[in-house]
């Protein structure tokens, strides 16, 4: 990002926001609640374009990009939410095997990676189960196999534990740590500092729409 | 990308048991369009059927002033034939008249008077323009123009009436159609926004895993697509039923039976989907532009 700025109708937002994420680092952005670490995420994947500053993610700068192509700007990067955001319609299966399907993926080839990452994540057996069937730790591990069946090439978790129990969130940073081990790149959203301090990983704090620390 | 189009039409069909409901409220609108449009066009094709057919019995009567001459009234014949309209003539003279008279009434005229008091006659029969309204007025002004004709008798004032009927039932037709189909659009565009809406968490989720608008919005029409299909297809069905159930009474009265035109089946099914289509993609373009 460099000197981005976005800011709502009723205020807030970001404010002249500078900061790059390397390949395959994993990135801590802390704050309180409404300190801005949603509007950055948003700002990456281009559901919000920044009023001044330029943000660039892979390939796609969002002052050139078109509106028509934000979609395959989403499918380089893997998105992961508190609120989980699965389709409660389908089950386990199909809501990690629907992104392969919107980037066109070979229908041979899609049970091979979807299976692969059920087991990446433990969720072996749980295929047939509707998100309702699922515990909240384990929708949580489908969202993060959702966003990484695609081989994207940054995760964006905004407040992934915002609603699992301690253990279970410690759990979950550890499958994003070996997600990021693998190479993909990880910036997580928490207000969470005792569960990211002392993971030995670089942190950003955000206070009032400001990057204070980097 | 073949893998995509093939997931994308099996989501369609998937779509019609995820939204049980909204796809039964499509569904009967699109029936009972299709029952009413349906209804329309049999009447409409049976009342065609049967103005072809009267246009084809269309006939005038001439009847010759009793001092004519026969050869003067062979040339009035001979006149009337070159008339455009005119498809044929029967000369009746005086002798035949008597014979007709004879054959209708079971006595000879000629027992009773001493002469034969029966005009010559000429029936003409007209072009068999049923595809056409016939305006029959126009060869009767010319036929009483000429000379040596008593009397016409025509129905001109009944086929007049037919051909009325036929008009307004056209137009009638017509209008109750088109306002029918542009409120079924109307009912089965918002009944589609009203899943639409109910799925904005889906169609946001599905964006943001990278869904082009495209993506979401083929499955929606699909199902459009189906619902218009299986609407149709019953109303079809109620239609043939109520049909063969009508026309088993009917025929215990008369030999008339009302028969639905093959090509009314394909019709009613082309009108549904185009309906329930129409309305999805006006729905779409509203949440989805």
């Amino acid at each position: 990002m460099e000197n981005v700025t976005y800011s709502y109708e009723k205020g807030y937002g970001v404010k002249n926001v500078n900061f790059t994420i390397d390949d395959a680092e994993f990135t801590f952005l802390i704050g309180p609640t409404g300190a801005g670490k949603t509007t950055i995420m948003k700002l990456i994947y281009m559901a919000l374009i920044p009023q001044s500053g330029v943000v660039t993610t892979g390939r796609f700068r969002s002052d050139k990009i078109k509106k028509r192509k934000i979609p395959f700007l989403r499918r380089s990067v893997g998105m992961i939410f508190q609120e989980y955001h699965l389709l409660r319609d389908r089950n386990l299966y199909e809501n990690i095997a629907l992104p392969l399907y919107v980037i066109g993926t070979r229908h041979s080839e899609i049970e091979d990676r979807v299976e692969n990452m059920i087991d990446q994540v433990g969720l072996v057996g749980k295929e047939d189960h509707t998100p309702d069937e699922l515990s909240g730790g384990e929708q949580q591990r489908a969202c993060i196999a959702r966003a990484l069946v695609k081989d994207p090439e940054i995760i964006l978790a905004d407040e992934p534990t915002g609603n699992l129990d301690p253990i279970t969130s410690f759990e979950l940073l550890k499958l994003l740590e070996a997600v990021n081990h693998e190479g993909t790149a990880v910036l997580m959203a928490s207000h969470n500092y005792n569960l990211i301090k002392g993971r030995g990983h670089r942190i950003m704090e955000i206070q009032q729409g400001l990057l204070r620390k980097n | 990308m073949l893998d995509r189009a093939l997931f994308l039409i099996a989501e369609g069909f998937r779509n019609l048991l995820r939204h049980k409901l909204t796809v039964f409220a499509a569904v009967f609108s699109v029936f009972l369009t299709m029952i009413i449009i349906g209804s329309l066009f049999i009447v409409g094709k049976n009342t065609n059927k049967l103005i072809y057919y009267l246009r084809t019995k269309y006939k005038i009567e001439v009847f010759f002033e009793a001092d004519l001459a026969k050869e003067e009234a062979l040339d009035v014949v001979k006149q009337i034939e070159s008339f455009p309209g005119v498809r044929n003539t029967t000369f009746i003279d005086k002798e035949n008249a008597t014979k007709i008279f004879k054959k209708q009434f079971g006595e000879n005229i000629l027992d009773y008077i001493q002469r034969n008091p029966l005009p010559m006659s000429c029936v003409i029969n007209l072009n068999r323009t049923g595809d056409y309204e016939l305006d029959i007025m126009p060869i009767v002004t010319r036929i009483e123009s000429l000379s040596g004709i008593d009397n016409i008798e025509h129905q001109g004032k009944l086929i007049q009436r037919i051909e009325g009927f036929h008009n307004r039932f056209t137009t009638i037709f017509s209008v109750v159609s088109i306002g029918i189909i542009l409120i079924t659009i109307s009912i089965i565009s918002n009944t589609i926004k009203l899943t639409i809406y109910a799925k904005k968490d889906l169609i946001q989720d599905l964006h943001i895993i990278g869904a082009t608008n495209a993506f979401v919005k083929v499955p929606f029409l699909i199902e459009g697509i189906l619902q218009g299909f299986i609407g149709s297809f019953i109303a079809f069905l109620v239609l043939s039923l109520f049909l063969q159930i009508g026309n088993n009474i009917l025929t215990q009265f008369s030999s008339m039976t009302i028969r639905m035109d093959p090509a009314a089946a394909s019709w009613m099914l082309l009108i549904g989907i185009s309906i329930s289509f129409i309305g999805s993609l006006r729905a779409l373009a509203r949440f989805l532009p």
